[in-house]
This record gives structure tokens, C-alpha cells and sequence, in this order.
């Protein structure tokens, strides 16, 4: 007692900079002894969590699959809990019980079809788990948005699609992605009813997500693809032309032509790419024509498309570039010319060059 | 020298320190408050994140593995097996032997059942010449494997021929004695594909520490925590750097620095600006700088992702001696490419890169060491003209040292929080044991390297990378299992 009297008295004498530095060790330390114990408790926790969801995830997933498995022996009539194993109605009051019970019905879902996802459909629209996603596309927080349109996605509740229209054009990418998927999934092509709203770019990303849903789906009937490649938003367009070469749309090979003069260099990229793959000749015309006015990586895909798609008439304009200055073009050109014309490229490979260009004509000469 | 001028620069020294020190701490503690921030948003933007999508596309975009191989014979044909077992749909894995004086070659060969192949090589970036040539292996299960034999140049001349090869539009560039998980690819696309408003030109991923983990058939079965303090303050040393540090820069869009052993880059962005500096030790660091700065010369609005997951795992240097030698390099990499890119600081055209990145990483990583040595002098100076107040001296001393281990503290809760891998009952106190003993014995070795790193890009020009003696994770492994 005495001691720590002397402590306090020679630390009132300290000059108060010296003070505060003191005062600062100590608070540290004390946070240091708190955070220790808390490390100690938060990992206990996580630990029992852990083993907890493990344990629970067993559970359930049985008690599941009993469920689907005896959907015969159940009557209308039922109360919730005769209708529905208990285990499950008793643990949907409890947050983390509940997300445990949705992910196992999902995963189920997932491994099940036709008749037999029935059960689970109607397990999770007749109890609390419908209310608490539609509940969750009025949170203020964006994650819980997705997850709730996510969810309801999967167990395809059509009855809130309005709900979800309102998120379309939300400021985070993850809930306008999740939205449109939404459609998708429910609506197939029809669901694309969506791009005509879009007011904000659509990732690659998404755009990636929306082609592997609606690959899913047998009825390709594609509505609006001439509005589309029309579009004001770049995205759009970029995701129609994918969408065209997918499901070979040769039919809008107008459209699809009058874009070789639209202004985005990614938009022209992908066009020249889909023309050539759908072999449309006359695209070379209109790009010879517009040559100089070509970015590089237009010209390269632009003779990537001469390669693939190579005429007698092509020979002049493609002679002009064997020597280019680009290494791609000048490999395209070359190619093109053994193609068309072996005798003028036999020709060039006697001629004296340089090594690097001597390099090139003997790769194409012998590939 | 009168009492008077004495008194006046032990004041300017004292006040300059005590304000440094201020500005460190603030500094601290703000990048541990953007990282909560940032941590909380990953953790939110993948709780509902589905990657099946992106696994069975085939729009989805191509991407090139570039792992350059120095004398890696003990591990390289393990290590390519892991590299080709990501789970991507539209990638090829190309091994750039750099000269090797080992048999790395053969063995690939044997392993792989390769055979050279008429290869026309794009030059965009000038490198050293092929040696043996370029291998393809005729097994069609290993058709996404590209062996590239070449003159020795130095890893970041490996890359830039592997750049060169390349025929995709992304490229991960990663250290081949690293073990990658075998989602790595899918993730570290991902923030490429999000992209809307701003253009992503690179992705820096995590590097967690291997040592004493189990890894079996190029894939980690088990975490655990190392017995050496030496792996073990690297583990909290890296916790550190990337779950506080770089995931606060990475949300102020700030990141000088993608780690070497694994990052991904829009690889025609790299090749419009020269790829790799072949004259750095830092062509880690030097790269995306010059991209940043190359973005914004070109005014295209860009931003350099971050992703936190532990995707990619390194053996670290289990030796103070090889500790030193690459903490040296990793000085001396700093200085240079903060040396050669000088005119970005404080230059209001760069704004955040300028205003910001670049001047904290000049005060607090490039000059921090040189103050720390200074303070050290300072105070040896003050204790021999008895100037010392003993009662500051302890007390200063005390809050730097406490603060250090409550912030190796917040880190691993930060670690706790999200990715939580080292489960196993007990690492918990180890990890405080760790925290509480690093700054004392483990951190004057980090000052000693950076030291001898200055003094070595100074006055030895000529010393390049230094020795990085590895074990190989495979053997370590084997060796755990014992």
C-alpha cells in the first residue's frame, strides 16, 4: 500500500508528457490481457460452433431425407409440426439453426429434381423460411438483399418477382446480379425482359452467371435481341453478342453487321469475332474499307477473321501487310498468302531477309 | 558547441521522434480500422457467392500461369502437378526454366512426357534466348502444359519470356515452389470479370506460410502452427501485412505491392509497359507501380484488387540466414523502385499514388528502419552525456513494444474472424506466446536485414537476389508426417 503511495506520488511529479505516456502503457496493457482472454474465448466458441454445425448439419440432413422420402405418408390435414419433422420447425426460431436448415435444403435441392424436390419447395414457402427471405429484400444491408433473392431464387418463388424488379438497377453490383438471375432462373429467356431497364453496366461476371442459367433451359425463344443490340448500354450489347454466337442467332446477322461501325472498340472486337464465326464474307468489305481507321486490336482480329475465312480477292489487300509492324498481322498476313497463294509465298521464303522475319516465314511455312 | 545549441538539437530530436512516432501509431491504427471495414465487406460479398458458374463456362475468360523454375529439381514435377490441378475451365500452366543447372529439364521431361516443339515466340519484351526450346508434352491430360527452356536471366526475365508465350488475356505470375489451392484461379479472376466503372490490372492474393503444414500430392491437408519462433513470428508477420495492411490500401485503392509468389494482371497492360525490370530485386513491387503509373498517364480510371483468402501457401525461411538474405533483397527492392518512380511523390497529378501510397511507404517501410537505427544511436548517445530520463526512456520504450504486440494481437483476430486456419486446441496461446516475444527476438534480425540492405544497394551495386535455400514443401511435409 505504502509502495504504490511512493508510485503515485513520484508519478504526479512526472512532467505531464511523461504522464500521459505512462497512462498509455498501462491502458495497453490491460487491453492486452483483455484481448488474450478474448482470443482465448472467441476460439473456444468458434471451436464449439464448429463442432455444433457438424453435428447439427447431420441432423438435419436426415432427418430431411426422411422427410422427402415419406412425403406419401403425410395428410393436408397435419398441424406444422406432424407435417414437417419437428427437429426442423423447432430450429427455425433460432438464427444459426435456421441458416443450417436453409443451406441443407439448398444442397438437397440442388441434388434432387422433379417430384421429388416437391417436399422441400414445400417445406420452405409453408413455414417461417419464406417470410424470412422475403423479409430480407427490405434490409438496409445489400448482402442480406442478395442472400434473400438468392434463396428465394433457388426455391423459385415467383410471387415476389415485383419485389425483386425494384433491385434490378441497385447500387451494388452484387444485388443487381443476384436480381437478374432471379429472372432468369424463373422467367428463362423471358426473364432477359431486364436489359431493357438496365441502367448500369452488367458485369462479365454476370454475364458469365446469366449464360450458364439459361443454358439450362430447352425453350431458346429469344424476344427483344434486335433492341438490344441497339441498346444504349455497351454491357447489353456485348452480353447479345455472346448470346448470338451461343445460340447461333444468324439471323440477326443485319444487326449484328451495322455494329462494325459502332463506336466502342470492345463492341467492334466482339462483332468482327461473331461475323467470323458465323462466316459472313462480307464483313471483310466494309472493314478493308475502314481499315486505316482500325484500332490495332480490331486489325488483328479483323485478319484472325481473313484467316479463317480466306477469298482469292483478299490476296491484294493482305500482300500490303506481310511486312506490318505488327508481329500478329504480319503472321495472319503471311498465313493468308500460303493459303491463297503457295507460289508467291514459296517465293518470299527464298528471298534474303532478315532473321527474325525469316523466323516467322518458316514457322508458317511449316505449320 | 554551447550547452545552449546541445539542448536545442536534443530537443528537435526529441520532438522529431515523438512526432514520428505519432504518426506511425495514427497511421497503424487507421489502416486497422479500413481493413475491419474491408474484411467486413469481403466476408459479406461471399457469403452467397456461387463459383460454379465461372467453372463450367465457356465464355469464361482464358488465363496463363507463368511460374519461372530456378534448380527446383527436388519439387518440380510435384509442383507442376499442383499448378495443373486448379479448378479453371480455360487456363495452361507455363514453367519457364531459367537456365537451370540442375536436372529440372529431364525430369520434366520423364514426368510429363514432353517433346520440343516449333514454337513462334511473339518478342513484345526483350529477354534472354531460348536454350533447349519449348516443350509440349504428347500425354493429352497434361495438353495445358507449356516447359519453356531458356538462357538464364533472372526470374522477372523467366516471367517476361513467359509473358511473351502467353497467348490469353490474364496471366497469374506466382513463384513455382508455391502450393496455390485448387480454387486460387477462380478467385483471383473474379474481381477482373466484376469490373464495371474501373479497369482491374491486377489482383494480389494472400501468401500464407506452409511450414509444418501437411501437403500431400501438391494439396494442404492440414494447417499447422511451426515449433521454430523464427516461422512462427513470420506467420504473424504476414498476418500483419496482409489481412491489416494491404486490405486497407486495397479498399483506398493504394497497393504498391503484389506479392511476388502470387498475383494475376491483365497481361496487355503489362506488355504496354515493358513487363518485368529486369535491373531490380523488386520486380515485384516495380511492376505495379509503373502499371499504376501507366493507367494514370493514359487517364484510364483503374483499380488494383486485393483478394484475402489464404489461396496461396510458401515455405518461409526456417534460418536467420536466409531470413536476412531476403529481407535484404526485399529492402533493397523497395528502395529501387521507390528511387526509380521518385517523380510520382507528392505529385498532385498521381492523387492517391501519389499523395498517399507513395509517401507512406517512403517514411514508414523505405525510411522506418534508418529512424529505428537512428533512435538507437540517439539513445546510446543520450545515456553517455547522461541525458537520459530514464522514466520517458521506459515509458516510450514500453508503449512502442506493447502497442507492436497489441497489433500483432488485433491481427490475429482479424485472422479468427474470417479465415480462421489455425484451428487446433493450444495455438491460440501460442500465438500470444508469438506476439509477446517477436518484437524482442525476431524483430532485430528485420532491422539488421533492412540495414544491410541499405548499405548493400549503396555501396554493392553488384549484389543481386541473394541465396533462397528451400526444403521444398513436399519434403517438409513428409518430414511433419515422421
Amino acid at each position: 500500500m505504502v509502495r504504490l503511495q511512493t508510485v503515485l506520488e513520484n508519478f504526479e511529479q512526472y512532467p505531464f508528457l511523461i504522464q500521459v505516456i505512462w497512462i498509455i502503457v498501462v491502458v495497453l496493457f490491460f487491453n492486452i490481457i483483455v484481448f488474450t482472454f478474448l482470443l482465448k474465448a472467441i476460439r473456444s466458441k468458434l471451436r464449439k460452433k464448429e463442432l455444433f454445425v457438424y453435428n447439427y448439419q447431420k441432423i438435419i440432413e436426415t432427418s430431411l431425407i426422411e422427410y422427402v422420402y415419406n412425403e406419401n405418408e403425410r395428410n393436408e390435414s397435419d398441424t406444422l409440426e406432424a407435417f414437417f419433422p419437428e427437429i426442423i420447425i423447432l430450429g427455425l426460431s433460432n438464427q444459426l439453426k435456421r441458416k443450417i436448415i436453409l443451406a441443407i435444403m439448398v444442397k438437397l435441392k440442388s441434388e434432387i429434381s422433379g417430384e421429388m424436390a416437391k417436399p422441400i419447395e414445400e417445406l420452405f414457402l409453408k413455414t417461417q423460411l419464406f417470410e424470412f427471405s422475403k423479409n430480407k429484400l427490405n434490409s438496409e444491408k445489400w448482402h442480406v438483399v442478395a442472400i434473400g433473392i438468392k434463396t428465394l431464387t433457388i426455391f423459385k418463388v415467383v410471387s415476389v418477382s415485383d419485389l425483386v424488379m425494384k433491385h434490378v438497377n441497385h447500387k451494388r453490383d452484387e444485388v443487381r446480379r443476384e436480381a437478374q438471375l432471379y429472372f432468369v432462373n424463373l422467367f428463362a429467356f423471358e426473364g432477359l425482359d431486364f436489359l431493357n431497364k438496365m441502367k448500369v453496366s452488367l458485369s462479365e461476371w454476370g454475364q458469365i452467371q446469366l449464360l450458364s442459367v439459361l443454358n439450362k433451359f430447352e425453350n431458346q425463344k429469344i424476344i427483344g435481341v434486335e433492341n438490344w443490340l441497339k441498346s444504349t448500354n455497351i454491357s447489353v450489347i456485348l452480353f447479345v453478342l455472346k448470346l448470338c454466337r451461343i445460340y447461333n442467332l444468324f439471323e440477326f446477322k443485319e444487326s449484328i453487321l451495322t455494329l462494325l461501325k459502332h463506336k466502342n472498340k470492345e463492341v467492334k472486337i466482339e462483332v468482327i469475332n461473331l461475323l467470323s464465326y458465323f462466316q459472313v464474307y462480307e464483313a471483310k468489305d466494309v472493314l478493308k474499307k475502314s481499315y486505316d481507321k482500325l484500332s490495332v486490336e480490331e486489325r488483328m482480329v479483323f485478319f484472325e477473321m481473313i484467316e479463317k475465312l480466306p477469298e482469292k480477292e483478299d490476296l491484294p489487300f493482305v500482300l500490303k501487310y506481310i511486312t506490318d509492324n505488327n508481329f500478329q498481322i504480319k503472321v495472319s498476313a503471311l498465313r493468308v498468302l500460303k493459303i491463297l497463294d503457295l507460289e508467291n509465298f514459296k517465293k518470299i521464303e527464298t528471298t534474303k531477309v532478315d532473321s527474325e522475319y525469316k523466323k516467322i516465314i518458316d514457322f508458317v511455312a511449316c505449320n | 558547441m554551447g550547452n545552449n545549441t546541445s539542448e536545442i538539437i536534443v530537443f528537435v530530436f526529441h520532438f522529431l521522434f515523438i512526432v514520428y512516432t505519432i504518426l506511425v501509431i495514427l497511421s497503424y491504427i487507421i489502416l486497422a480500422i479500413i481493413s475491419a471495414k474491408e474484411s467486413i465487406e469481403y466476408v459479406n460479398k461471399n457469403s452467397f457467392v456461387d463459383y460454379n458458374e465461372i467453372l463450367n463456362s465457356n465464355v469464361a475468360p482464358s488465363v496463363s500461369i507463368i511460374a519461372p523454375a530456378y534448380n527446383e529439381s527436388l519439387n518440380i514435377v510435384e509442383n507442376v502437378r499442383s499448378l495443373l490441378s486448379c479448378h479453371y475451365v480455360n487456363y495452361d500452366v507455363i514453367i519457364v526454366n531459367d537456365g537451370s543447372s540442375d536436372d529440372s529439364l529431364k525430369k520434366l521431361i520423364k514426368a510429363y512426357d514432353l517433346v520440343k516443339i516449333n514454337y513462334l515466340i511473339n518478342k513484345q519484351i526483350q529477354t534472354k534466348e531460348l536454350r533447349e526450346g519449348v516443350f509440349k508434352s504428347r500425354n493429352p491430360a497434361f495438353k495445358n502444359l507449356t516447359i519453356i527452356d531458356k538462357e538464364n536471366g533472372g526470374k522477372a526475365d523467366a516471367l517476361n519470356f513467359g509473358l511473351n508465350v502467353s497467348k490469353h488475356k490474364y496471366v497469374a505470375c506466382i513463384d513455382v515452389d508455391c502450393l496455390l489451392l485448387e480454387d486460387a484461379i477462380q478467385k483471383m479472376i473474379k474481381p477482373f470479370l466484376e469490373a464495371t466503372d474501373k479497369k482491374v490490372i491486377a489482383s494480389g492474393g494472400v501468401i500464407r506460410i506452409a511450414n509444418a503444414c501437411v501437403i500431400k500430392d501438391g494439396k494442404l491437408l492440414d494447417v499447422n502452427f511451426p515449433k521454430k519462433m523464427i516461422e512462427r513470428a513470420q506467420i504473424l508477420e504476414y498476418l500483419r501485412s496482409f489481412l491489416l495492411g494491404r486490405m486497407a490500401w486495397s479498399r483506398l485503392n493504394g497497393l504498391l505491392i503484389i506479392s511476388g509468389a502470387f498475383g494475376m494482371f491483365d497481361k496487355k497492360v503489362m506488355i504496354d509497359v515493358g513487363g518485368y525490370d529486369t535491373t531490380t530485386v523488386g520486380e515485384d513491387m516495380e511492376i505495379v507501380v509503373r502499371m499504376r503509373k501507366h493507367m494514370k498517364d493514359t487517364n484510364v480510371l483503374y483499380r488494383v484488387a486485393y483478394i484475402p483468402d489464404p489461396l496461396c501457401w510458401t515455405e518461409a525461411p526456417d534460418s536467420y540466414k536466409v531470413l536476412i538474405s531476403q529481407r535484404n533483397r526485399w529492402t533493397r527492392g523497395t528502395i529501387e523502385t521507390l528511387k526509380t518512380h521518385r517523380d510520382i511523390g507528392l505529385n498532385r497529378k498521381y492523387k492517391s499514388l501519389g499523395l498517399l501510397s507513395y509517401p507512406y511507404w517512403y517514411v514508414f517501410e523505405r525510411l522506418a528502419p534508418l529512424i529505428e537505427i537512428l533512435g538507437i544511436v540517439y539513445l546510446v548517445f543520450l545515456i553517455l552525456t547522461e541525458r537520459i530520463k530514464w522514466e520517458f526512456a521506459i515509458a516510450i520504450f514500453l508503449a512502442a513494444y506493447l502497442f507492436t504486440v497489441l497489433y500483432t494481437l488485433v491481427a490475429v483476430f482479424y485472422e479468427e474472424f474470417t479465415f480462421h486456419q489455425y484451428k487446433k486446441k493450444g495455438t491460440g496461446i501460442k500465438l500470444v506466446v508469438t506476439a509477446i516475444v517477436e518484437p524482442l527476438i525476431f524483430h532485430p534480425f528485420i532491422l539488421y536485414a533492412a540495414l544491410k540492405g541499405n548499405i548493400d544497394f549503396y555501396f554493392n551495386k553488384n549484389k543481386k537476389w541473394g541465396k533462397m535455400t528451400r526444403k521444398g514443401l513436399t519434403k517438409m511435409s513428409i518430414d511433419k508426417l515422421k
